[in-house]
């Protein structure tokens, strides 16, 4: 039985995604204005640990991090849908197969409230 | 056993680096814990860290030995401090020359202890009453004075002296940041843009990749508001008619847009970006969109992550 992490190639399947993620969230006029001011080298590395996250890979990824986080944000549903589709185009644009896909999404998702601060 | 910022810790067995610094009551960021998000960065001074606390790190800063606290193991001796700390030298100003109504190239002595490469920065410190400004180095470590390009600030802290008192002593630590010549890979275009006296990082690079013989070619662009802000004209001149492969622009238009026209393919280049905050974010951005890896986009960090928490807005 191999994990999700594995079966979508592990940190080189998440070196590959970091940045054609990155470049969709940065191209998203719905959500790029949350980047404006933010230091890209240090934004692609958190990105990094998001996506190693959402492949079920190892990625210490704790509520009360990313509520700290984003809690200044006041982030809207519609920016958490806008990245989940961001990461969903991704996986698809490198050949994920769509079960796969699924299940990234499932574990992203359960970031939700503590991004939203809910 | 581990040594951090000059106090040993005993660490726990198959500890971590960065869990035996908390356990024992230190601050140190961290986020990820797995050696991807690099919140936990800290350098080694003495002693080896594994490569996989360094993997994914700028070159210049696995250089300097920073590396991932959170993956590394406590078995072997290290001897740490955290990223932002740097010796600080003794230095005089030995010369200044007013370039421009607004710009004054300074020249320091050069410490003899400070190793540094072209573009990197340092705090200059004025001693007597402890004002520290950051300014990059626009000469090389060949040579036996450091190059300031001061923007003088008639209300400024530091500059109005920095520009002035020749013969004033001062402090520099540093040097930081990684605005420097990446030397295995003479074929690759550079390019160099930058405002105000954000060119002097750059022409710290430029002379250095002139002198290790960089066969790509070299697209500098300044921007400035006038044309009696290009100080550096004259140099920059002598510069290109001795070198062949350097293009040189000034200009005081939308240099970002400029620059995007007259490069849209920027995928090999090696860019060099300094200056106005904005103008740094936004061409970097556009580099990164356009396919350059940011590894391949150096940039000044003042405004984003100046050392010791000192804030500083645009300072070249």
């Amino acid at each position: 039985m191999s994990t999700l992490y594995e079966k979508i190639g592990g940190e080189a399947a998440v070196e590959a995604a970091v940045d054609v993620f990155y470049r969709k969230v940065l191209s998203d006029d719905r959500i790029s204005h949350y980047f404006d001011t933010v230091d890209m080298d240090t934004q692609r590395a958190k990105q990094k640990a998001f996506l190693t996250y959402a492949f079920g890979g190892p990625a210490n990824y704790s509520g009360k991090a990313m509520r700290a986080a984003h809690a200044k944000m006041k982030l809207s549903e519609g920016d958490f849908n806008a990245v989940m589709e961001n990461l969903g185009g991704t996986l698809k644009e490198l050949g994920v197969p769509d079960e796969l896909i699924a299940e990234a999404a499932a574990i992203a998702s359960s970031v939700k409230n503590d991004v939203l601060n809910k | 056993m581990i040594t951090f910022e000059g106090i040993p810790y005993e660490a726990e067995p198959a500890e971590t680096v960065l869990d035996c610094l908390l356990r024992h009551g230190l601050e140190v960021p961290s986020f990820c814990r797995n050696g991807a998000c690099q919140s936990c960065l800290l350098k080694v001074t003495s002693g080896a860290v594994p490569a996989r606390t360094q993997a994914g790190l700028r070159l210049s800063l696995a250089q300097s030995g920073a590396f991932c606290s959170c993956i590394c193991p406590t078995d072997k001796e290290l001897t740490l401090e955290r990223l932002e700390s740097a010796q600080s030298y003794g230095s005089k100003i030995l010369e200044v020359r007013q370039a421009s109504s607004r710009v004054a190239i300074v020249r320091l002595s050069r410490p003899s202890g400070l190793a540094f490469e072209a573009g990197q920065f340092v705090y200059v410190r004025r001693t007597v009453d402890g004002i520290e400004r950051p300014y990059s180095l626009a000469s090389l470590p060949s040579d036996e004075f450091l190059e300031l390009h001061v923007a003088i600030f008639p209300d400024g802290a530091l500059s109005p002296w920095l520009s002035r008192e020749v013969g004033a002593e001062l402090e520099i630590r540093g040097p930081f940041g990684d605005c420097t010549y990446v030397a295995d890979e003479t074929e690759a275009p550079l390019l160099f843009a930058g405002t105000g006296t954000g060119l002097a990082p750059l022409v710290g690079v430029l002379r250095s990749a002139l002198a290790r013989g960089h066969k790509g070619p070299l697209y500098l662009y300044h921007g400035a508001r006038d044309s009696n802000d290009f100080y550096f004209s004259s140099e920059l001149l002598a510069l290109r008619q001795s070198q062949p492969t350097l293009e040189v622009n000034e200009l005081s238009t939308d240099l970002v847009q400029h620059v995007l026209e007259r490069h849209p393919e920027s995928k090999q280049f090696r860019s060099y970006l300094c200056g106005a905050p904005d103008f740094v974010q936004k061409l970097k951005k556009r580099l990164y969109l356009q396919g350059s890896p940011l590894a391949r986009i150096h940039s000044d960090p003042f405004f984003s992550k100046a050392p010791s928490g000192v804030t500083v807005s645009a300072a070249p």
